[in-house]
């Protein structure tokens, strides 16, 4: 007897139909993966279990859940429901909880309401349950509110309210999707123990095909409102007999085509990489764990003449951010986000520099850019010093560097039209473009990017995800700068739209020389377009070395933990068989 | 969905608020328009004949102690009041907001300064203030004026610097300052054309305080002066003569309301318009 049960689900919007027709069922101590790019209707699918729709939002067929029809159920009935037998998490971990409110009391909320458990009673179960989904007591009191934890922590309070009263079903929507690799691959675990402990269903909605080949029994593929493929999860992604299976499936392990960086390229006479040697006045020794000291790998030749001129060079970079005061007349105390970061790109380098959040990748990339000023340490970009200068002087560094940032929406200014966005950075040219000039750099720069010069006149909101990561790209490289700093540009995109971005990168990097700086948490982006990695841990970098080699044989200890922590799609496929037998 | 892919005007046109406040405000300024060529009678004109006559054909409103057309005071008035209303809310604006998005740009001590030395002007009732200001200034539309664009200074300035704070951390301000900008080119490309909405709200809000601040000080004779007719200067010589004639009070006041009501209305409609959230649960 299934527990969830849906047939023939259609939903309509506003006259607009999103689920044409959607099938799907969920067993006690089963976990189903609900898989679809954005917009295939998955998140509405749960939304309609939850009955949680947007206004204007119209349900026709059956959901059945434990016997009890939803779509005919009371919006009494359904609160009855909502929070007891049917738990959600949420994939914003941020707005997912109330800030005002401990965590204590938002988990004991649930259960006073349901229960009617007395204040104490019910402050005693929320006790249990978030040491349960691992934040005890002695380090985690309940008094804490929701800004004192990190992303992860907050995701285990949302999923300790949700699991607080033992639901019979468990819907997660995207729930790992805001976090790093190293916290999805814990948060993975901690639902994989609670269906098993609780015999609870489990219905995972996820993008990422890696994730669900590892957690799920069953998976459901959708696209556009239907159900394209239903299988057993192992089943569905060995064999990927439906085409759009198997479109999905190679996007997200797709790598581009990219002339392998000739080593002799980067590589000085002594074998080792150039563009990752230290410089020479921030001795190694000092925050940089070699990866293998003494070994082949001897300290840098000071003299040495075959290296080429780096593109920019980093050296000693600190940056401190005022922190809390422990009395109000106590200075603040300094929080150090970047410590003693030094480096070297070379021209046309792609380096990737990973880590997990919060570790200080941003802020370095900000100070790179000179967006942010450091707090010592200095910055040499294609010749000149960018530390410690005025504005007026940075603008000839300017022009040689731009920046891709993660979120495709919130890039653009939602006021101006394409043609003036991309244009921006035409503002640096000593000679300001004519109008005709102007608009061949836009419609050129849009071409390169794959996009027409009749998009020119479009708003940003009339683009989609990917194609407005495009624009941004166009922005970048229409003033052909020498680098390009990207933060996270893929990770708010579907596998599809990102492999075409991927490759969009590999192209401009082979065809325009440009170097870039890709920060990211993902491993599987940095090995498919970057010759050089750094791992960052706690504003050091502790590991660097070339991409295959760091990735495949990692040293530090956050490499090891970022490399253990990803998913792969073709490895866990490949372990779940040998489980399988 | 659909509703957001509509033009701007077709969707301020299908809200009811916005359609009822746009109608009263135009209604409004038309009249005062209108009193600039042509009036049913002459205002500075004194016909104690016809004194305190009830509406009629020949005088709609009636007319007051000196015999004047209230209809035609009223029209003058609007004039008056309009004016000092928006030269007041043009002199909150044009202080306020670049005071508000300088505060915003440049943070640090410069934010701190500015927006306390706001708390202190806010810290004094408007009116009162207003009041004091006429008191050494001396009565007059021009000190009224002044007065009242004082008090809309810290308004405008901490409406524009919420806004414009909460753009400055995003990407594409980002993006921009990559680009070489510098904070006021930022500032005039980005900030403002997207603060202007919310401070299109604040001006109508202000706009119908500034005709109440305007009717307030005329009242307690501060504001114009006769025999320029004001809306609050009528409701004063009405008073004492609310029992024989209180259409002279009557007229004056609907005027006044009506005028508050439509910019309320107007301001309403267009919060909810541009407030992507109201605008789903309507």
């Amino acid at each position: 007897m299934n527990l969830l049960q849906i047939e023939g689900l259609k939903l309509a919007i506003g006259g607009t139909p999103i689920l044409r027709g959607i099938d799907l069922c969920v067993a006690p101590g089963e976990t189903v993966a609900l898989v679809g790019e954005s917009g295939s209707g998955k998140s509405m699918t749960a939304l309609t279990v939850m009955r949680l729709l947007p206004e204007g939002a119209e349900a026709q067929g059956r959901v059945h859940f434990d016997g009890q029809d939803i779509l005919a159920a009371s919006e009494a009935q359904m609160c009855a429901l909502r929070g007891d037998d049917i738990g959600m998490v949420f994939q914003e971990p941020m707005t997912a909880l109330n800030p005002i409110k401990t965590i204590g009391e938002q988990v004991a909320e649930g259960i006073r309401q349901h229960t009617g458990a007395s204040r104490a009673d019910a402050e005693g179960r929320a006790r249990t349950i978030l040491a349960r989904v691992g934040l005890p007591e002695q380090k985690f009191p309940l008094t804490r509110y929701p800004h004192e934890l990190s992303g992860g922590q907050r995701q285990r309070v949302v999923i300790a309210i949700a699991c607080a009263l033992k639901p019979k079903l468990l819907i997660a929507d995207e729930p790992t999707t805001a976090l790093d690799v190293v916290m999805q691959a814990q948060i993975l675990d901690l639902l994989r123990e609670l269906v098993v402990e609780n015999r609870m269903g489990l219905l995972l909605i996820s993008h990422d095909l890696a994730v669900v080949a590892e957690m799920a029994d069953r998976t459901v593929i959708m696209r556009h409102g239907e159900v394209m493929e239903d299988g057993e999860t192992v089943r569905v992604l060995s064999e990927q007999t439906h085409p759009y299976t198997r479109q999905l499936a190679q996007a997200s392990m797709h790598v581009p085509v990219r002339k392998a960086a000739s080593p002799s390229r980067f590589v000085s006479t002594l074998g080792e990489p150039a563009a990752a040697r230290p410089t020479p006045s921030s001795p190694l020794g000092a925050n940089v764990k070699r990866p293998d000291e003494g070994g082949t790998n001897r300290p840098p030749d000071e003299g040495g003449t075959n290296r080429p001129t780096p593109l920019l060079t980093v050296e000693n970079l600190v940056r401190d951010y005022p922190g809390r005061r422990r009395s109000p007349f106590s200075p603040p105390q300094a929080v150090r986000a970047v410590d003693g970061v030094s480096f070297a790109m070379l021209p046309g380098e792609s380096v990737a520099l990973v880590g997990r959040s919060g570790c200080g990748k941003s802020t370095l990339a900000r100070m790179i850019l000179a967006l942010d000023a450091p707090t010592s340490g200095c910055i040499v970009f294609n010749g000149m010093t960018l530390t410690g200068q005025r504005e007026s002087a940075l603008r000839a560094a300017r022009r040689h560097m731009q920046v891709v940032f993660q979120d495709p929406y919130g890039s653009f200014d939602p006021r101006q039209k394409v043609e003036r966005l991309v244009a921006e950075p035409l503002h640096l040219l000593d000679r300001a473009p004519t109008t005709s000039e102007k608009r061949e750099m836009v419609a050129d720069a849009l071409h390169q990017v794959g996009l027409s010069s009749a998009d020119m006149a479009k708003y940003p909101h009339e683009f989609s995800g990917g194609q407005r990561q495009r624009l941004s790209i166009a922005r970048a490289i229409i003033l052909r700068p020498r680098l390009i700093v990207a933060d996270e540009p893929v990770s708010a995109l579907d596998v599809s739209i990102r492999s075409q971005i991927l490759d969009l990168f590999a192209d401009l990097n082979q065809r325009l020389g440009v170097a870039y700086l890709f920060i990211t948490h993902d491993l599987t982006v940095a090995r498919a377009i970057t010759d050089t990695v750094m791992v960052m841990q706690d504003g050091r970098i502790v590991e660097y070395g070339a991409t295959a080699s760091v990735l495949d044989f990692p040293n530090s200890v956050a490499g090891r933990e970022l490399v253990a922590a990803a998913p792969d799609l073709r490895r866990a496929v490949a372990r779940r068989l040998r489980e399988q037998g | 969905m659909t509703a957001s892919r509509q033009s701007p005007l077709a969707r301020a046109f299908a809200h009811r608020s916005f359609v009822i406040g746009f109608a009263l405000v135009v209604l409004v300024a038309t009249i005062a328009l209108l009193s600039f060529f042509w009036t049913p009678y002459d205002v500075t004109r004194l016909v104690v004949a016809d004194r305190m006559q009830p509406p009629s054909r020949a005088h709609w409103f009636g007319t007051d102690q000196f015999g004047r057309d209230v209809l035609s005071m009223i029209m003058v008035g609007a004039r008056n009041s309009i004016a000092v209303a928006l030269v007041a809310v043009g002199i909150g604006m044009g202080v306020g907001v670049p005071l508000g998005c300088w505060a915003a740009a440049r943070g640090g001590w410069v934010d701190e300064a500015l927006m306390r030395f706001n708390d202190v002007v806010f810290a004094f009732p408007a009116l009162l203030s207003a009041i004091m200001i006429t008191a050494i200034f001396g009565p007059g539309a021009v000190n009224a004026i002044i007065a009242i664009g004082i008090f809309n200074i810290p308004v405008f300035a901490r409406v524009a610097r919420a806004g414009a704070l909460a753009l400055w951390p995003r990407e594409f301000v980002l993006a921009a300052r990559a680009a070489g900008k510098g904070p006021t080119l930022i500032t005039v490309e980005h900030i403002l054309p997207n603060i202007a909405t919310i401070l299109l709200v604040q001006v109508t809000i202000q706009f119908a305080l500034g005709i109440l601040a305007e009717a307030g000080l005329s009242y307690v004779g501060l504001g114009a002066q006769p025999p320029m007719p004001s809306w609050g200067r009528m409701l004063f010589d009405a008073q004492p003569r609310m029992i024989v004639a209180p259409y002279l009070a009557l007229f004056p006041g609907m005027a006044i309301a009506i005028t508050v009501l439509g910019l309320n209305l107007l301001g309403d409609g267009l919060t909810d318009m541009f407030d992507p959230k109201l605008r789903q649960q309507r």
